[in-house]
C-alpha cells in the first residue's frame, strides 16, 4: 500500500475540500448577508434540509454498493399525493402513514426485482420507475394541489421534541441509525464490500442478492419517509415535488464524497452536503441574488464535487447499459 | 453462485459448441423480431381502435414531430454508442432556441447571425461536457446532470422566465414552411440522417466511436485517440440537439424556458430502442425507427383522449421494454456472462 503524506495540501484538499467550502460559505454569508447568522435562520436551514437529507441517506446506501437509485424523484411525489389525498378522504393519520411507507417498500421491491433478479442496469431501471411513479401521482391527484388540514399530522413536523424542533430530531435519528449500522455492524461493511468487490463478497459466502434487495427496500422506505416529511413541511402535495429534489439529493451525496473521504460515499459527508446546499440557498436569499442563480450554483458545485472525487481516476468512466 | 447462468450445453465438445451457437442465434432472432412484433402489434391495435390514426393529416403530424425529435435522438445515440450518456441535451436544445429567439427578437439581429450563434452555443456546451468526461474522467451521467441544471439557471436568467412570442416570419418558415408539400424540418432530418449515418457507418472516426463503446481499452491500445473521440461524441450531441430546439421554436413561433425539457426522455428512449432494433448495429437507422415508434405512441395516446399523465407511464414502460431487450440482446450477441448481482 502506498503511504500517504498528510502534509500534502492536494491530499487535504481532495479529502476535505467540501468541508472547507462549507465553512468558508458560512463565514462569508454571515459577514456579508443580512440576518444570515441568527438562531432562527440556522434552525430553518437544518429544518429545510430534513427531507433532502433523509432521501440522500437512502441514496448513499445504494451508492455504497455501487449502484444508483433515482426512483426517489418519483416516490417523493407519489407519497405526497397519497398522503394528502388519504387525509382529505378522512382516513386516519396512522393509515395514511402506513400507506406511504408501504409505497416505499413496494417501489424498493420493484427496483430490487428488476435490478437484482433480472440483472438490468440500475440507472435505467430506477429512471423508468421514477417516471412510472410520476405518472401514477398525476393519475391519482389529477394535477391538483391538495392541502393538508389535519392538525395532528401537521404537529408531527411543526412540534418540538423537548426543546428541539421535531424535524431536526427525525433527521439526526435517521442519520445516527444509518451511520451506526453502516460503520459498526458486519452487514454494513458488507454493503460497502458489494461496491468494492462483489465477487469477493460472494466467495466469502454472503448472500449478495438478499443483501442488495434489503438495501433497495430500506432505501425505498427512506425515500418514502423523506417524501412524507416534505409533504408535511409544505402542508400539502405540490405537483412533482420530487422533481425539485432530484438534483439536490444527488448533489448532497456527491458533496459527501468530497467532504471527509475522497471518492467514497459516507453518511457524515452526505449530511454535510445537505446542509451545504441549503446554506447556499439561504445565503443567496440573504444576499438578495436572483433565484435562477441557485440552479447554476448547484450545478457548478455538483460538477466541482464530482471533479474532485474523480481526480484519482485514470480512465474515462463509461456508462454501462 | 449463479448456477442458472452456466450453459447446459457444454462448449467443450465441438458438438456442444455448435448446439450452443444455434441456440444463441435462435434467442437473438427472437429478441430482434420481438421488437418488430411489438411495433406491428401496436400499429394494428391503434388502427383498429382509432382508424383516424391512418388519416393523412395525422400521419403528417407524426412525420413533423418525428423530424423534430430525431436530431436529439441521433445525438444521444452517438453518445450512447461511444459509452457515455448526455442528460443535458434537452436544455441545450432549449437554450440554443431561446438564444436564437432572443437575438432575433430582442436584439433585432438577422437570421444569418442568430442561427449560427444558437448552433455555436450547442457546440460550446457539448465541448464543456466532453472535456469533463474525457479529461477530468468524470462520470458522464453526473457531469451532464450538472450542466443541465446550470443551463436551467441560464435559461431563466436570459429572459427572467418570460416567453418570447414575436419571431420573424422567415424564422417561422423553418418550422412551418413547406417545399413540394413536404415540411422543411423533414428535409433537414433527411440531410442530417444521411450525414450521421454515413459518418457512423462509413468513416473511420465513426467506426472508432463504435469501437470505444465496445472495448475502450482495446481501442486505446490499437492507437486510437479515445479522449478526443469521446470529446467529439459530446460535441456532436450538443450540436445536433440545437437543431431540435431551433426547429421546435420556429414551429411553435415562440420560445419559452421549458421548451426542450421533454426531449431528454424522448431522445433517451428513442436511442435505447435504436440500439436494440438491429442488435447494436446500424444504430442511427434504428434510432430513426425508434423515434417514429415513440412519436406514434404519443400520438396514439393523444388520440385515445388520455391525459398527459399517461405520457409518463407509457414512456416509463417503453423504457423498461427497451432496456430489457437491449441488455439481453447484448448479452447474447457479445456472449458476455450475464452480470452477477
Amino acid at each position: 500500500m502506498k503511504l500517504q503524506s498528510i502534509s500534502s495540501t492536494k491530499e487535504i484538499f481532495n479529502n476535505y475540500g467540501a468541508t472547507f467550502g462549507f465553512f468558508v460559505a458560512i463565514v462569508f454569508f454571515s459577514i456579508v448577508g443580512k440576518g444570515f447568522w441568527s438562531q432562527q435562520n440556522l434552525e430553518n436551514i437544518i429544518i429545510q434540509s430534513t427531507s433532502l437529507g433523509i432521501c440522500a441517506f437512502g441514496l448513499t446506501l445504494v451508492l455504497l454498493m455501487g449502484d444508483i437509485d433515482l426512483s426517489y424523484a418519483g416516490v417523493v411525489g407519489l407519497v405526497g399525493a397519497l398522503l394528502a389525498g388519504w387525509l382529505k378522504e378522512g382516513h386516519s393519520l396512522v393509515q395514511a402513514t402506513l400507506l406511504c411507507m408501504s409505497v416505499g417498500l413496494v417501489t424498493g421491491l420493484i427496483n430490487a426485482a428488476l435490478i437484482v433478479f433480472l440483472r438490468l442496469p440500475s440507472f435505467l431501471v430506477t429512471v423508468a420507475v421514477m417516471f412510472l411513479c410520476m405518472g401514477a401521482e398525476r393519475v391519482y391527484n389529477q394535477g391538483i394541489t391538495t392541502w393538508i388540514t389535519n392538525n395532528s399530522a401537521l404537529t408531527l413536523i411543526r412540534g418540538h421534541i423537548g426543546p428541539v424542533p421535531a424535524p431536526i430530531v427525525y433527521m439526526f435519528a435517521v442519520f445516527l441509525i444509518c451511520w451506526f449500522l453502516q460503520t459498526q455492524t458486519r452487514w454494513g461493511h458488507y454493503i460497502r464490500g458489494l461496491g468494492e468487490n462483489i465477487n469477493a463478497i460472494t466467495e466469502v459466502g454472503i448472500r449478495a442478492r438478499m443483501l442488495k434487495t434489503l438495501v433497495y427496500v430500506i432505501a425505498g422506505i427512506l425515500f418514502a419517509f423523506g417524501g412524507y416529511l416534505e409533504t408535511l413541511r409544505n402542508s400539502g402535495a405540490v405537483m412533482y415535488a420530487g422533481k425539485q429534489l432530484m438534483l439536490s439529493v444527488l448533489t448532497a451525496c456527491f458533496l459527501g464524497t468530497a467532504s471527509f473521504k475522497a471518492g467514497k460515499y459516507n453518511f457524515p459527508g452526505t449530511l454535510l452536503g445537505a446542509f451545504f446546499l441549503y446554506t447556499l440557498m439561504s445565503g443567496f436569499t440573504a444576499l438578495g441574488l436572483k433565484f435562477y442563480l441557485i440552479p447554476v450554483a448547484q450545478g457548478l458545485i455538483l460538477i466541482a464535487a464530482v471533479a474532485i472525487s474523480s481526480i484519482r481516476r485514470e480512465k474515462i468512466e463509461q456508462v454501462q447499459f | 453462485m449463479n448456477k442458472s447462468n452456466s450453459n447446459p450445453a457444454s462448449s467443450d465438445t465441438p458438438h456442444g459448441r455448435i448446439a450452443e451457437k444455434a441456440n444463441q442465434k435462435e434467442r437473438r432472432t427472437f429478441v430482434q423480431y420481438g421488437i418488430f412484433i411489438l411495433f406491428g402489434g401496436f400499429y394494428a391495435v391503434v388502427t383498429f381502435l382509432h382508424p383516424e390514426f391512418l388519416q393523412l393529416g395525422n400521419l403528417y403530424d407524426v412525420l413533423i414531430e418525428t423530424s423534430i425529435i430525431s436530431f436529439v435522438a441521433f445525438g444521444e445515440a452517438i453518445v450512447i454508442t461511444a459509452g457515455g450518456l448526455d442528460l443535458s441535451v434537452g436544455n441545450t436544445a432549449g437554450y440554443a432556441a431561446m438564444l436564437t429567439c432572443y437575438f432575433l427578437t430582442v436584439l433585432g439581429y438577422g437570421l444569418e447571425t442568430a442561427l449560427p450563434i444558437g448552433m455555436a452555443v450547442g457546440v460550446v456546451i457539448g465541448f464543456g461536457n466532453g472535456l469533463m468526461v474525457s479529461r477530468l474522467h468524470m462520470n458522464s451521467l453526473i457531469a451532464t446532470l450538472g450542466t443541465m441544471f446550470v443551463l436551467i439557471g441560464f435559461l431563466y436568467g436570459l429572459t427572467g422566465g418570460t416567453t418570447i412570442h414575436i419571431v420573424p416570419p422567415e424564422f417561422m418558415f423553418l418550422g412551418t414552411g413547406t417545399f413540394l408539400n413536404i415540411p422543411i424540418p423533414v428535409y433537414v432530418m433527411a440531410v442530417v440522417f444521411a450525414a450521421t449515418y454515413l459518418f457512423m457507418e462509413k468513416t473511420e472516426p465513426g467506426r472508432n466511436l463504435r469501437m470505444i463503446g465496445g472495448n475502450m481499452e482495446a481501442c486505446r491500445l490499437s492507437g486510437v485517440n479515445i479522449k478526443n473521440l469521446t470529446l467529439a461524441s459530446f460535441v456532436l450531441s450538443g450540436f445536433l440537439s440545437t437543431f431540435s430546439g431551433i426547429l421546435l421554436a420556429a414551429r411553435q413561433a415562440l420560445g419559452n424556458v421549458d421548451l426542450g425539457e421533454r426531449f431528454v426522455l424522448e431522445a433517451f428512449v428513442a436511442a435505447m430502442l435504436g440500439t436494440v432494433i438491429f442488435n447494436g448495429k446500424n444504430v442511427i437507422t434504428g434510432t430513426l425507427i425508434g423515434t417514429i415508434f415513440l412519436v406514434s405512441l404519443i400520438n396514439a395516446i393523444t388520440l385515445m383522449g388520455a391525459g398527459p399523465q399517461w405520457m409518463y407511464i407509457s414512456q416509463g414502460a417503453l423504457l423498461l421494454v427497451a432496456i430489457f431487450a437491449n441488455y439481453y440482446s447484448k448479452a447474447m450477441m457479445l456472449k458476455i456472462p450475464v452480470r452477477k448481482s
